[in-house]
């Protein structure tokens, strides 16, 4: 099981970006909203980011301006790109995006994937090896020779992916890759995805699907209108083990601890547990909630609208719980109070 | 009286008349270097066009879109002006001579290349482009690329072209001049010798010319109709 997070430098930096889209009739847009603002967003080496939001929140634009296809109006993104080499310096390097939608070119999936390198001139025997080896990764050594504007959406989709694995980026990008696909493309990409982050690439991807994204990500990223919005669940790693009886499931957390969640759920990796959920008192309450657990405040973050989002250590692990500005009074919250945390089985989630 | 001229310029073509041999050849010849001209020029310009965005994009495509329709007498007119002996290329003496003929049909067809290349790649996929960059293809590589995406529509861009070209006949005879065995094209021998009431030759020659014809539409359908997959406009 890889960290949740990593402590190595980070392989992609963002800062202060600001992006909007020039005026249509080509005048000087009078001070627009940028449609993406993204004040910081660090990930490490070896990580698997996931950005989360509705249609329009500008997930697609954020992969399109980390992979240099747009340029932001300020701001600054820092890469470490030692996996693709640039060609002849036209172009600095920058990560690999695999679109929603990919475009194959017409011709066969060998040539396909073989392009990122046949313009960056690799010698044919090489070209051979890595192309194959690309294809394999992705499961489609069958189908080297076929033409690729004929095959399924999930053969595109793992086309596009071998395509950019084949230039071995530090930096993956992926928006929406499983979107309109089947579910045995979904898990092949799922599988690439967590292989790919435990070789050290780091990865950000984009998706609806939001049990695939509590599934892979070592980071969720909300977006709304363009911005970083906060995360409103908890996500813990770990393994549902046996059930405690017919109805009650456990799941062990990688850090230790055990929590009850609901039975039937063996083999899943991830728990998430809304913050919402999250009861917090001064003493321990008897209710019909499973789970009681005993939390050291560490942190305390204003959301607005008279919330807060507290940051609790529980025997390791780390939990958030939103509270109303009355029950932050109330119970004395600050950082280093300890307080008692209930919440039921039902409200954990497997994935 | 037709059909003894029909029987007698099918003799003709059977028999390999170096006359009709000679008209037949120096019209695909003007017809093939005007259009290959064209081609170098207009399908980069073309490309260009469908890929990049720049100033007055819109009005360019429509003077583009409107130059289709230059009047072939009118071309005849402004190269004539250009390559006469006082115009400023008239030292050059190619009046009356097949690269005149060539340079005319060239401007002809370059409209018709360039706003039909980009009529068919702005059609392709938006993300090809995109693809291609983040794939780290070099601007030639995308360009390149781009043309092999959409060979379809620069293959009946050029042979538009060139059946336009093999068919016209004011710039040849205002600028080739109708010489015999130097300048004399398909249309402008059967614009001679039907004023001059000789039917044969013009028969065999509009056979020829037909049979071109035929084959360059012959050719468009089949691209048109091959449409292997997504990437094929």
């Amino acid at each position: 099981m890889r960290a949740l997070y990593s402590q190595a430098a980070p392989a992609l930096w963002v800062q202060g970006l600001r992006f909007s889209y020039p005026a249509l009739n080509g005048a000087r847009s009078q001070a627009a909203e940028p449609v993406v603002a993204i004040d910081d967003l660090q990930l490490g080496a070896g990580e698997i980011a996931v950005l989360i939001g509705e249609n329009g929140s500008g997930k697609t634009t954020f992969l399109k301006i980390l992979a240099g296809l747009l340029g932001p109006q300020s701001g600054q993104i820092e890469a470490a790109l030692n996996g693709v080499p640039s060609v002849g310096g036209v172009r600095s390097a920058a990560p690999v995006l695999v679109h929603q939608k990919p475009y194959l070119f017409a011709e066969s999936v060998f040539s396909n994937v073989a392009y990122p390198l046949r313009v960056r001139k690799v010698a044919r025997e090489e070209l051979r090896r890595r192309t194959l080896s690309a294809l394999n990764t992705l499961g489609l050594q069958g189908l080297a020779g076929r033409w690729a504007p004929s095959l399924s959406g999930g053969e595109k989709q793992r086309v596009a992916i071998a395509r950019a694995l084949v230039l071995r980026p530090s930096i993956l990008l992926l928006d929406e890759p499983s979107s309109n696909i089947d579910d045995g493309s979904v898990r092949t990409i799922e599988r690439v995805l967590r292989e790919l982050a435990e070789s050290g690439v780091a990865v950000i991807m984009s998706t609806h699907n939001l049990a695939s994204a509590y599934r892979l990500a070592d980071r969720i990223v909300p977006m709304a209108a363009g911005r970083r919005i906060p995360l409103e669940v908890n996500v813990l790693r770990g393994t549902a083990i046996e059930a405690h009886d017919e109805h009650i499931g456990v799941f062990q957390t990688v850090q230790g601890l055990q929590i009850y969640c609901p039975a039937g759920n063996e083999g899943a990796r991830t728990a998430v547990i809304r913050m919402d959920d999250i009861i917090l008192s001064g003493e321990e309450i008897t209710t019909s909630a499973q789970n009681r657990l005993q939390g050291n405040v560490t942190a305390v973050e204003g959301l607005g609208h008279d919330l807060f989002n507290v940051k609790l250590n529980c025997d390791g692990i780390v939990l958030r719980a939103t509270v109303t500005q009355t029950s932050m009074e109330e119970l004395a919250i600050r950082p280093g109070t300890m307080l008692h945390v209930t919440f039921k089985a039902s409200a954990v989630k497997l994935y | 009286m037709l059909l003894s001229s029909l029987g007698e310029a099918v003799g003709l073509l059977v028999s390999g008349d170096t006359e009709l041999l000679s008209i037949t050849i120096n019209s695909l010849n003007f017809a093939v270097s005007s259009t290959v001209l064209a081609a170098l020029i207009g399908i980069p310009l073309g490309i260009v066009m469908a890929v990049r965005d720049f100033p007055c994009k819109r009005t360019v495509v429509s003077i583009s879109h409107t130059l289709m329709g230059l009047p072939t007498v009118v071309v005849g007119l402004l190269v004539f002006s250009l390559l006469s002996r006082s115009g400023p290329f008239g030292g050059l003496g190619l009046l009356f001579s097949p690269p005149a003929v060539i340079i005319g049909q060239a401007v002809l067809a370059l409209p018709i290349v360039i706003s039909l290349v980009y009529g068919g790649l702005s059609r392709l996929d938006p993300e090809l482009y995109e693809t291609l960059v983040t794939l780290g293809a070099s601007r030639f590589q995308r360009t390149l690329k781009i043309a092999r995406e959409g060979r379809i529509a620069v293959a009946s861009a050029v042979l538009t072209a060139f059946g336009r070209v093999v068919g016209e006949v004011g710039v040849a005879m205002m600028l080739g001049g109708n010489i015999r065995w130097y300048t004399r094209t398909i249309t402008t021998a059967i614009a001679l010798e039907t004023a001059r009431g000789a039917f044969t030759l013009s028969i065999a020659l509009g056979i020829v010319l037909m049979v071109v014809a035929f084959g360059v539409n012959f050719g468009l359908n089949y691209l048109v109709k091959f449409r292997p997959g997504s990437g094929a406009v």
